[in-house]
Parts: structure tokens; C-alpha cells; sequence
């Protein structure tokens, strides 16, 4: 039930978002073109995969097992749309943009699929990884020179910066926090006898 | 297994094609690297678009067929940057003067609303331009100003509080009419030396 709702309102929010009045709204700073409108599109692209991932992953496990082909194919997406460059094109040229509001939501939807079957390790990889990336990004954007994107002002650069240090921060505490007191659950062998007690009647 | 190694491997493959490709082989990770390096590499042609200066003289790029400009683009209200270009370009000037470089400095206003001639020559006195090698103009109309911003990839944003934000640099035009180079505001003896390479 959650989950359609979840679906329907990520569809709302896709259209939504892509409609020209938000896109160029949300486009006006950079703050709200990387920090709202980029992780919307991502968002609705997994909201909507994952309700239908059983229908999507049949017949194609094989070629995301582990869930590496997907998992490499959103990292790929993302880093492109971490460039400074690729933002002033996604503002300056409707190929890019267009490019953006495809490659965005898919990258979220393979992301979907491929999470659940990501091993623990490759997770804490990532989670890792994202928390350092964001501070080296925060750290260039308020220690740059100069503006990165052409498009856009050197306060919002010096706020987007400022912005993505508190959630860096923010979700450094929340991942390390989980480790201590999280909701990790110990898997138990099915057959709950003790070693040694099986003889015992 | 295999089916994922050989799809991993071909989305890895095709996405480094790609990222290679959106940083120009690494180098450029802003627009504005990505700008110079593709200017370095194949000089564009600029259109030439006819300009008023100071006096309402009419200025046009194809005047200067046969020699190199530096172009820059400027506000005369401008309390930062465009003093720190004005300063540059004065330190080119006496560089021209005394190496006897055949070449001009052209300082082009964008901002039509207040940049009038009487703004243009107050701005040249200041700043000491000697009328022989370094003019000031601004376009006629703001659809001609669009055509020449855009040629020179400078995006002008008002700042909020009545000036503007834009990219600032020295723009090198060769003798055929065609942006052969772009600098930094600090990088004037590159541009210098740019001016240089065209005599032959």
C-alpha cells in the first residue's frame, strides 16, 4: 500500500519537476538545481523501479548479479553530473538538460534494483565513499578561486558548499551512529540447537 | 556470473568513454577550461558585429583585420572585477607601446542600460587608455550583444544589487578575425606573448 502511494507520488513529482515553470524555478540557484531538483529525479527513479523490480529483474538477474552492472552504471551517471561543466551545459544546452532527465531517474531506478543485492561490504563502501566525496566537494566549492559553473553566482557556489559540509557531517553521524546502536540483525542458523546437545535426550 | 562481468564491463567501458569525453580527456572540469582548451585547439571565427565608441564612432573587429586584439568585456560600474581588467589591460598597453607589437586592446561594455558614451570615455580616462591602441565601445542593440556574448561563451547575471556577475578574461583574436586564445585576468604576459606569435 506504502509502496504504491510511494510510486504515484513519485510519478506526480517526477512530471512535476519536469515541467518547464519547476525545472526553470529550481534552476534559478544552484543550490536547489543540485540539492533538490538532481536528488528528485534520482528519487523518483527508484521509488518507481522499485515497485516494479520482481516484473524488471525477471529473466535479467543474471546480468546484475550482485548487483554490479546496475550499481556501476548509476556511479557513472552520478559523476558525470558532478561536474561543474556538465551543470553549466544541463543550464545552457537542451541536449544536456535533456540528457539530465533521463539519465538521472534511471540511474536512481538501476540503483534500486541493484541495492538489495549489493554485499554488506560494497554498502559500507559506498556509504563511506559518499560522506568523504561530499566533503571534498563542499571543500572545492567554498574554496575554489573561481566560479566553477558560469551560470550561476559565487555566493550559491559558497552556500552549496557551505550546505553539503552539514550533510556530509549529518550523514557521517547518522552511518557511524547505526553501527553502535543500530538495527543490524544477527542471522541464526534455522536449526537452533546448541552444538553439543544434540545427543542429549 | 559471466553475463554480469561482461555487462559490467561494457557500462564501465562506455561510461569511462564518456566521462573522458565530458572533461575533455581529463582536463577540463568547468565550462570555462572546457571553453579555452576548444579555442586553443580551433580558433572560431567572431562575428563582426558593429560597435560604437566613446566619440560615436563606429568600431567593427574586421577594422583590425591584420593585427591581434585582446578583447575583454566590461561594465563601467563595475567595482571589482572589470577595474582589475582595466588595470591588466592597462599594464598590456605600455607592454604594446614598448615592444612596438602591431596589436589593439577592445573593451566591450554589455551593460547598454547605463554604459553611454560619456560612461566609455570617463572609463578610458581612468584607466589611461591611449585611443591609439586601446578603444572602448558597446553594441547597438541588445540582440547584437547576445551574438557577441555568445561567441565569446561570457555569460553576464545580474548580481541583485545592480551590477553583475560575469566571466572575465582576455580574449585573444588572431589577424584573421578569429578567437584564437582565452586568459585569465592575471595571466597578461601568456596573452602578451599570444600577440607575439602572430608576427611573422
Amino acid at each position: 500500500m506504502t509502496e504504491r502511494l510511494a510510486f504515484y507520488a513519485a510519478v506526480l513529482i517526477l512530471v512535476t519537476v519536469s515541467s518547464s515553470p519547476v525545472r526553470l524555478l529550481l534552476e534559478q540557484s544552484l543550490v536547489s538545481h543540485l540539492l533538490i531538483q538532481m536528488p528528485a529525479l534520482v528519487l523518483c527513479g527508484w521509488t518507481i523501479a522499485r515497485r516494479h523490480r520482481d516484473a524488471i529483474n525477471r529473466g535479467r538477474e543474471s546480468f546484475n548479479v550482485g548487483g554490479a552492472t546496475g550499481l556501476s552504471f548509476a556511479l557513472i551517471v552520478f559523476s558525470f553530473w558532478m561536474l561543474p561543466r556538465s551543470v553549466d551545459g544541463s543550464v545552457q544546452n537542451p541536449l544536456y538538460e535533456f540528457a539530465k532527465f533521463v539519465t538521472l531517474p534511471f540511474a536512481g531506478a538501476s540503483l534500486a534494483l541493484s541495492w538489495p543485492k549489493l554485499p554488506p561490504l560494497a554498502i559500507g563502501i559506498l556509504k563511506c565513499n559518499l560522506v568523504s566525496m561530499m566533503l571534498v566537494l563542499s571543500w572545492i566549492y567554498t574554496t575554489s578561486p573561481s566560479r566553477l559553473c558560469n551560470s550561476y553566482l559565487r555566493d550559491e557556489q559558497d552556500m552549496l558548499g557551505q550546505i553539503v559540509a552539514v550533510l556530509a557531517i549529518g550523514l557521517g553521524c547518522l552511518f557511524g551512529g547505526s553501527l553502535f546502536c543500530g538495527t543490524t540483525t544477527i542471522v541464526r542458523r534455522k536449526s537452533a540447537t546448541p552444538i553439543g546437545s544434540g545427543g542429549r535426550e | 556470473m559471466r553475463r554480469t562481468l561482461f555487462a559490467t564491463c561494457l557500462v564501465l567501458a562506455f561510461g569511462a568513454a564518456v566521462l573522458w569525453w565530458a572533461t575533455s580527456g581529463l582536463r577540463a572540469f568547468t565550462a570555462e577550461t572546457a571553453r579555452r582548451i576548444a579555442v586553443l585547439a580551433s580558433p572560431e571565427p567572431i562575428p563582426d558585429v558593429e560597435l560604437v565608441d566613446g566619440s560615436g564612432r563606429s568600431i567593427r573587429l574586421s577594422d583590425y583585420t591584420g593585427q591581434a586584439v585582446i578583447v575583454d568585456f566590461i561594465y563601467t560600474q563595475c567595482p571589482t572585477i572589470c577595474v582589475s581588467l582595466g588595470d591588466n589591460f592597462g599594464r598590456l598597453q605600455e607592454r604594446i607601446k614598448a615592444d612596438g607589437v602591431p596589436a589593439k586592446l577592445l573593451s566591450i561594455s554589455f551593460d547598454l542600460a547605463q554604459d553611454g558614451p560619456r560612461e566609455l570615455s570617463e572609463y578610458a580616462r581612468v584607466h589611461g587608455a591611449d585611443a591609439s591602441i586601446w578603444k572602448l565601445a558597446r553594441p547597438r542593440n541588445a540582440g547584437e550583444l547576445r551574438l557577441l556574448l555568445e561567441a565569446y561563451a561570457v555569460i553576464v547575471l545580474p548580481d541583485g544589487i545592480g551590477g553583475f556577475v560575469h566571466n572575465a578574461a582576455l580574449h585573444v583574436v588572431g589577424p584573421d578575425g578569429k578567437l584564437t586564445g582565452i586568459y585569465d585576468l592575471d595571466q597578461h604576459n601568456a596573452a602578451f606573448l599570444a600577440l607575439r606569435s602572430f608576427i611573422k
